[in-house]
């Protein structure tokens, strides 16, 4: 079994390897002549045991980001540039025979919609089982009963009477939860989690996250937790990168960047969550719209256009990523320091 | 969906046929090809001058109707259920790859379906007769020809359905390979409209068969099937009509059983019902 986060820490020395480090992403769409670039030029990194939250939009490429680390973007989406380094391996130059033998077992992913997840036509149990029969592992007992813990692993009650029943006599929150037990077959290092909770209501949202936080702690899994949830994003999150128009604008803490956002985006999106004890007449929202990542024509920040402190110098010359402070950094030229 | 009296009565008849035609030989009162010309074109047994050995009276060479009738089943029933069944596999097959991997692939296989639809099915005939001859295999070849297409189309349209799934996303998660992936996730997925679609084609080959034996196309004419005793009925039909009667009152009955079976079906193919079959 693997060792939990803390002891591997204690045993490395003062600088860890991080578990995945991607390098100037670049992922395009080729439809006809024109290109859509979803995701522009991103870098982070996951150090092992973490959990790094990638926030943002619809349409910001968080999503597309996660499905390229699988390899698993949708026709015609194709990794143009950049390099995707895990265990020391560049998942973006792999041929496919090697990534299909890492996906599922290193690294595995959660989707977002439950309800579609498990074929309608095979029992949980068999599709549960498939996944164990692909990626478990043969001393720890029979196929049966590795399922059976599986099932119980993830708190779904009563699991040998559950094997049998069908995707349709589930909840969506017991769903997932299925799901999450078919992610884990291969005691993945990394999980990447695609809007798993947007789906689920509420109550059913916090349970989730408790298991999630539960699996983790079990396996020392790092987890890339991608949502526009930001509430979520607290609770879970050790890190966060803020995802727009396809770049990264702000990485920090998850402490610092909800205490002291540094990127007039990331304050805007905090100003945005209501909060319970104040009485407003209007809810904040952002002016504008993001910009279509088509547009070559783009010169500057991308944000400048709805940001309500920009200045001249903003539409003219693209900031860069700097650090505004230990561990946190920002794209933009001046920086928020509340 | 066996709760349904249509469903019941009509598979029970075509189970009947289907071990008639298992059982054939072992049936027949009299061998069906033989001549017999002392007892030619014999009435039923129940009218004026039939006789009770030849139940369904005989033809103009003396051949007897009901052993006709039974070998019959052979070709009319079994091996039309063969060739749809040889053709909806073939064709599915097809549709599937093309619909999964899209690409060169589609545009080969839909190309292929569009020319193989293009020809109607005598004209067709006639062509691959002139050029391969006669036979049980040259039959076969030529319906099936006709058919897969069909089936290819259908198979591809669901498979587009299904692969966007996100149990084909989390299978592909998983790292299952594309081949499990066609044949465990969507296979199964889009069987349902296809069985129906098999069970209406079985009617229309049975008619395919029987209109190319009556042109006398394929099956050499000593070959008992019910078509060809149709055709040499036709020349009698005024005097005695038994003749063509029978044969065509037993393809029939098939289509219709098999015709009233793929209507019901279609009635369980709403995957709402699906789960309380």
């Amino acid at each position: 079994m693997k060792p939990a986060a803390s002891e591997k820490k204690e045993g490395e020395g003062p600088v860890a390897e991080p578990l995945l480090e991607v390098v100037d992403l670049h992922v395009h769409f080729a439809r006809g002549k024109s290109v859509v670039r979803a995701v522009d030029g991103v870098s982070f990194r996951v150090m092992p045991g973490e959990t790094v939250g990638i926030v943002g939009e619809s349409g910001s490429g968080k999503s597309m980001t996660g499905l390229a680390i699988l390899r698993l973007l949708p026709p015609p989406g194709k990794i143009a540039k950049g390099s995707i380094r895990f265990k020391g391996r560049d998942l973006a130059a792999l041929p496919e025979r090697d990534m299909r033998k890492l996906r599922g077992k290193e690294i595995t992913m959660v989707l977002q919609d439950p309800q579609s997840s498990l074929n309608p036509l095979f029992t949980v149990g068999s599709q549960v089982r498939e996944a164990y029969a692909l990626h478990g592992r043969k001393e720890e007992g029979a196929l049966r009963d590795q399922v059976i813990r599986a099932l119980e692993s993830v708190r779904i009650p009563d699991a040998a009477r559950r094997l049998r029943q069908y995707p349709h006599q589930l909840s969506g929150g017991m769903k997932q939860r299925v799901v999450s037990a078919i992610s884990m077959a291969g005691r993945p290092d990394l999980l990447i989690a695609d809007e798993p909770t947007t789906a689920l209501d509420a109550t059913t949202q916090l349970q989730y996250l408790e298991l999630l936080k539960e699996l983790k702690d079990r396996h020392g899994m790092s987890i890339i937790f991608i949502t526009h949830d930001l509430g979520l994003v607290a609770r879970v999150c050790d890190r966060v990168a803020v995802m727009y128009a396809g770049e990264i604008v702000e990485t920090a803490e998850t402490g610092k960047l909800f205490a002291r956002p540094a990127h007039p985006y990331t304050e805007a999106l905090l100003l945005s969550v209501p909060r319970l004890e104040e009485k407003v007449d209007r809810l904040y929202s952002i002016p504008g719209r993001a910009p279509s990542r088509v547009d070559d024509s783009l010169t500057g920040c991308r944000f400048a256009a709805r940001c309500p402190h920009a200045a001249e110098a903003c539409t003219r010359e693209k900031p860069e990523l700097a650090e505004v402070d230990g561990g946190h950094f920002a794209r933009c030229r001046f920086p928020r320091r509340a | 969906m066996w709760r349904s009296p249509v469903v019941v009565i009509t598979s029970s008849i075509l189970v009947l046929i289907f071990l008639i035609s298992l059982a054939a030989p072992l049936l027949i009162p009299h061998d069906p090809l033989t001549p017999n010309l002392q007892m030619r074109l014999l009435p039923p047994a129940w009218m004026k001058g039939g006789d009770p050995s030849h139940p369904l009276g005989t033809d103009h060479l003396g051949r007897d109707v009901l052993s006709w009738l039974i070998m019959g089943t052979r070709t009319s029933f079994l091996l039309s259920v063969g060739i749809i069944l040889l053709a909806a596999v073939i064709g599915t097959a097809l549709g599937i790859v093309s619909g999964y991997f899209g690409g060169a692939a589609e545009a080969v296989i839909m190309r292929l379906v569009d020319f193989f639809k293009a020809f109607p099915l005598i004209l067709f005939a006639l062509m691959m007769a002139v050029i391969l001859g006669q036979g049980i295999l040259v039959i076969v070849l030529i319906v099936t020809l006709h058919v897969w297409a069909n089936y290819a189309r259908m198979a591809r349209g669901e498979t587009l359905r299904v692969k966007t799934a996100e149990f084909v996303d989390v299978a592909r998660m998983l790292g299952v390979s594309r081949l499990r992936i066609m044949w465990r996730h969507i296979l199964p997925n889009v069987v349902t409209p296809l069985v129906v679609l098999a069970t209406l084609s079985v009617g229309k080959c049975i008619l395919f068969l029987s209109t190319l034996s009556f042109l006398g196309i394929g099956l050499p004419t000593s070959t008992p099937d019910w078509g060809i005793m149709i055709g040499i009925g036709r020349d009698y039909l005024s005097t005695a009509w038994w003749i063509a009667l029978f044969p065509s009152a037993a393809i029939t009955v098939v289509i219709l059983c098999f015709n009233l079976l793929g209507d019901k079906l279609t009635e369980y193919i709403n995957p709402d019902l699906r789960h309380e079959i």
